[in-house]
C-alpha cells in the first residue's frame, strides 16, 4: 500500500535566499517542515583571537567586518568600550555627530532589510527602489569619510573628521526624500494583499519565547517585548532627544517588517532633531596616541539595528587587550529560528529567515 | 528605588537561596553605577539563575568564559527590562577538564551560547541537549580562544587545527 | 561543443584555414562575453557591492550580466567575500557542478590572499586560489561596483583574446586538508516505519532531492574522474 516518509533537504550553505552562508537541514514530511537544524559557523574568522593580537586602533576595522551592514555602528560599540574604561570625555560635537552617523547606518541597514525582504516574498522591484535610496547615504558616507561600505570613521575619544561643507544641507534634504520615499513604499508594498497574506501569521513568536531566547532589537521589539538599549540604558545624548519606540504584539513577520518601518521614521526625527543642536568645536576628546587603558572588564553596549550589540573588554593594562568578546544580536536571534519556523511550508520558511535578517559577519565572527 | 538599594536587596536574596558560604564576593563597579557583580560558586548555578528570574531578571545577555592562565572565568549577564539594571554572575573553573551545569532548560538563549564556550575554550556543560561544535568545523582538534592555542600563522598552508594542546 | 574543437585540426592545411578558426572565435567568443551569467556566492562584505552593482545605480543587466541561483545555469563564479576552512569544500564542490566553459573571479582582498584575516586566524584560507583556479583578481576591501565592472570587462576582453586553437587546460589544485570535514548532509535516523511487507522496488528514477546514505551524486563521480 502507499506510505509516506521523512525525508531530508539540505539548504545548503549556498543558497540564493538564506542571506548569508547558513546551512539548514530540514526534515519534511511532503511541503511541510517538520523540524529544522540549523548550522553556521561557514564565516568564522576568529576575530575574537586575531584581537587579542592587535593593538586597540588596530581592532577598529576589523569591527567594521562584523555587521558589514551597519558598520558604523561597531566602530562606535568598540570605542565606547575603551572610553568606559579610559573614563574619556567626549566633546559635544562628537557626541552629536557620531548620533547622527549612526542613525543614518540604521536608516541604511533597514533600506536593504526592506530591499532583501521583498525579495524574498517575491516582488523584485522593491530591491531596486530601496537600493536606490540607500546610494543617497553611500554618497553622504563617501562625502565624509571616503568609503562606500566598511568605514573605519570612530575614534577612540570621538570621530576621525569633521564634517564636510554642505553635509548637514544634503543630509536634511535627504530626509525629506526619504519621507515621500517611505510613503511610497507603503503603497506599493506594505499595504500590498499578496505581501499581506505571506507575512501575516508566519514564523509567530511569543513573548515568552522572546524572552526566554533574549531577542533584541525589531525581532524582540515585534514579539512585544519592550527592550530598547537607548531608552533603558542611555548612551551618548539619547535620553535628551525625542523619539518612539515601535512595538508590535503579534510577533510574525508583518510586525518585524513594521517595527522597521517605523523606526527609519523615528530616524528622520532624531537626526533632524540632532541637526539641530550642531555647534562648531573639537571633534575628538586629547587621547594618547599609545593607548593604553587601565586593566579591569567593562561592557558597553548600543542599539545596533539589528538589536542589542554589546561588548566585553578585558584589559591588563598593556597595548593589547586581553579578551574581546562581542555580543552578537544576530547570533542570539538566529538561535530562535528552529522554533519559529516549525510545521510550516518551505516558503514560509524562507520568509521567517528574511525578517530575522541575519547577517553571518556577526553570527560567525 | 537606586541602584545601592536595589543590589542590597539582590545580594541578600542571594545569601538566603544558595548560603553565605556560596557568595564569595560582590562589588559594584565605580564606572558603571547600574552593574552589581557576584562570584559565587559553580556548582550553584542553576539555582541562582532560577532566582534571577524571580527577582525580574528574566533577560539572560550573554554567557561568555575568559582564560586567566590559572583558572577559566565564566560570565553571565542579566539585564532587567525594567529598570535597566545589570547584574553579572562570575564563576571560577579549574584549567583542566573545566565542567558546569548547563542553563539550557531554563534559558533557552543558553543553549548556542553554551555551545559556543565548548567550542572556543573547552568547557564541559552538563546535561545540555547538544553539546557539539558550532563555529569551528568537524574534526578541529582544540579550542582556539585559550591562550595555550597557537595559531598556526602560515600564509602557504591550509588551515588546520595542530591538534589539542 | 566537442565537434567545434575538432575543427582547428581539420583546416589547419587548408589555404584560408586560420581565416575559419578566427571567424567560429570571433561568434563564439562574442555570444560568450555578452552574456556572462555568474552564480550569486556572496559570502561577506563584498556581497552587499555586487548586490549594489546588479541593483538600480550600477545596473549590471546592461552588459548581459543576470545573477543566477544555481551552479548549473551559470557561466562565471564570483567569490565574494572571505573563504573559510568550513565552507571550502562546498566551493570546491559548486566549482565542478559548473558546466563548462567557466571561470572564477575573486573579489575583494580576502578572496585574493586572506585579506586583514590573513595574520593571526586560524580558519580563514589565504586566498581562493588555494582552492580552485581563479581568472581575475578584483582588489579593495570591499571594491567600488566600478571595480567590479572593471574585473568583468577584463574577464570579456580575456575571453575575447581566447581560442578554440588551443584551449586552456585549467586543473583544481589539490588539497589534502580539504577532504577531512566534506560532508553535505549526514544521515539521521528517523522513527521506524511500522511493520509492513516491503514493497519491492521498482526501476524508476531517484528524486534528485532527497540524500540516501552511501549514494553518490553524479556530480561526484565526474568530479573524481575530472581530477584523475
Amino acid at each position: 500500500m502507499l506510505r509516506t516518509e521523512e525525508f531530508q533537504v539540505n539548504m545548503g550553505p549556498q543558497h540564493p535566499s538564506t542571506h548569508g552562508v547558513f546551512r539548514a537541514v530540514l526534515s519534511m514530511d511532503g511541503e511541510v517542515v517538520e523540524s529544522v537544524d540549523s548550522r553556521i559557523g561557514y564565516l568564522h574568522r576568529g576575530i575574537e583571537k586575531i584581537c587579542e593580537s592587535r593593538t586597540y586602533p588596530q581592532i577598529i576595522p576589523l569591527t567594521d567586518r562584523l555587521d558589514y551592514l551597519s558598520a558604523m555602528s561597531n566602530n562606535m560599540a568598540f570605542c565606547m568600550a575603551v572610553e568606559k574604561l579610559m573614563a574619556v570625555q567626549l566633546p559635544e560635537r562628537a557626541i552629536l555627530l557620531r548620533m547622527i552617523i549612526a542613525e543614518l547606518q540604521r536608516i541604511a541597514s533597514h533600506l536593504v532589510f526592506i530591499g532583501c525582504f521583498g525579495l524574498d516574498t517575491g516582488a523584485i522591484t522593491v530591491f531596486l527602489y530601496t537600493f536606490r535610496e540607500r546610494e543617497y547615504i553611500m554618497n553622504l558616507f563617501e562625502k565624509l569619510c571616503g568609503a562606500r561600505l566598511i568605514y573605519n570613521y570612530m575614534r577612540v575619544g570621538g570621530v576621525s573628521q569633521d564634517l564636510p561643507e554642505g553635509f548637514e544641507k544634503e543630509t536634511l534634504e535627504f530626509c525629506k526624500i526619504m519621507e515621500e520615499k517611505i510613503e511610497e513604499y507603503n503603497n506599493l508594498f506594505t499595504e500590498n494583499y499578496i505581501f499581506k497574506i505571506r507575512s501575516q501569521g508566519v514564523g509567530v513568536i511569543s513573548r515568552q519565547t522572546a524572552l526566554s531566547y533574549a531577542l533584541s532589537g525589531p525581532v524582540g521589539r515585534g514579539s512585544g517585548v519592550d527592550y530598547d538599549v537607548r531608552k533603558s540604558d542611555p548612551y551618548l545624548w539619547y535620553d535628551k532627544v525625542d523619539f518612539k519606540v515601535a512595538l508590535f504584539e503579534n510577533g510574525d513577520c508583518f510586525d518585524r517588517y513594521m517595527v522597521r518601518v517605523v523606526e527609519v521614521k523615528e530616524s528622520i526625527k532624531i537626526i533632524r532633531q540632532c541637526l539641530g543642536m550642531l555647534q562648531s568645536g573639537p571633534v575628538i576628546a586629547k587621547v594618547p596616541k599609545l593607548l593604553k587603558p587601565p586593566a579591569g572588564e567593562v561592557y558597553a553596549h548600543i542599539e545596533n539595528p539589528r538589536g542589542d550589540l554589546g561588548v566585553y573588554l578585558v584589559s591588563d593594562g598593556s597595548l593589547n587587550p586581553y579578551r574581546v568578546k562581542f555580543r552578537a544580536p544576530s547570533f542570539v536571534n538566529l538561535s530562535v529560528f528552529s522554533k519559529a519556523a516549525g510545521h510550516q511550508k518551505i516558503a514560509d520558511l524562507v520568509v521567517t529567515l528574511g525578517s530575522i535578517d541575519p547577517v553571518f559577519g556577526e553570527v560567525d565572527r | 528605588m537606586s541602584p545601592a538599594e536595589n543590589f542590597k536587596v539582590i545580594v541578600d536574596s542571594f545569601n538566603k537561596r544558595i548560603g553565605q558560604e556560596n557568595v564569595l564576593e560582590n562589588f559594584e563597579d565605580p564606572k558603571d553605577p547600574r552593574l552589581l557583580t557576584v562570584r559565587v560558586n559553580p556548582g550553584k548555578i542553576v539555582q541562582i539563575a532560577e532566582l534571577m528570574k524571580e527577582l525580574d531578571f528574566p533577560y539572560l545577555s550573554f554567557i561568555t568564559a575568559v582564560d586567566f592562565k590559572t583558572h577559566i572565568e565564566m560570565v553571565y549577564w542579566f539585564t532587567s527590562l525594567s529598570t535597566g539594571f545589570n547584574v553579572r554572575v562570575k564563576c571560577n573553573l579549574p584549567p583542566t577538564n573545566p565542567q558546569i551545569e548547563s542553563l539550557a532548560g531554563s534559558y533557552s538563549t543558553a543553549n548556542w551560547n553554551e555551545r559556543e564556550v565548548y567550542d572556543l575554550f573547552g568547557v564541559n556543560f552538563l546535561n545540555h541537549p547538544e553539546m557539539t561544535r558550532i563555529l569551528t568545523w568537524e574534526g578541529f582538534d582544540g579550542h582556539p580562544l585559550l591562550k595555550k592555542y597557537k595559531v598556526i600563522d602560515d600564509p602557504d598552508e591550509f588551515p588546520k587545527s595542530p591538534g589539542s594542546l | 561543443m566537442g565537434l567545434i574543437e575538432q575543427v582547428p585540426k581539420f583546416v589547419k592545411n587548408w589555404p584560408g584555414g586560420g581565416l575559419i578558426v578566427s571567424s567560429i572565435d570571433l561568434v563564439m567568443n562574442y555570444s560568450r562575453k555578452s552574456s556572462l551569467w555568474p552564480m550569486t556566492f556572496g559570502l561577506a562584505c563584498c556581497a552587499i557591492e555586487m548586490m549594489a552593482a546588479n541593483a538600480s545605480r550600477y545596473d549590471f543587466d546592461r552588459l548581459g550580466v543576470i545573477p543566477r541561483p544555481s551552479p548549473r545555469q551559470s557561466d562565471v563564479m564570483i567569490v565574494a567575500g572571505t573563504v573559510c576552512a568550513k565552507m571550502a569544500p562546498f566551493i570546491v564542490k559548486l566549482y565542478h557542478q559548473m558546466p563548462e566553459p567557466r571561470w572564477v573571479i575573486a573579489m575583494g582582498s580576502c578572496a585574493i590572499s586572506g585579506g586583514i584575516f590573513a595574520h593571526g586566524s586560524y580558519s580563514v584560507v589565504r586566498g581562493v586560489d588555494k582552492i580552485i583556479p581563479v581568472d581575475v583578481f578584483i582588489p579593495g576591501c570591499p571594491p567600488r561596483p566600478e571595480g567590479l565592472y572593471d574585473g568583468i570587462i577584463k574577464l570579456q576582453e580575456k575571453i575575447m583574446a581566447s581560442s578554440i586553437a588551443n584551449p586552456e587546460e585549467r586543473t583544481v589544485p589539490e588539497n589534502p586538508d580539504l577532504m577531512p570535514h566534506y560532508k553535505i548532509a549526514e544521515y539521521i535516523p528517523i522513527s521506524p516505519t511500522p511493520s509492513e511487507p516491503p514493497i519491492p522496488a521498482a526501476p524508476v528514477a531517484t528524486p534528485s532531492i532527497s540524500v540516501t546514505p552511501g549514494a553518490v551524486s553524479p556530480a561526484t563521480t565526474a568530479a573524481k574522474q575530472a581530477r584523475a
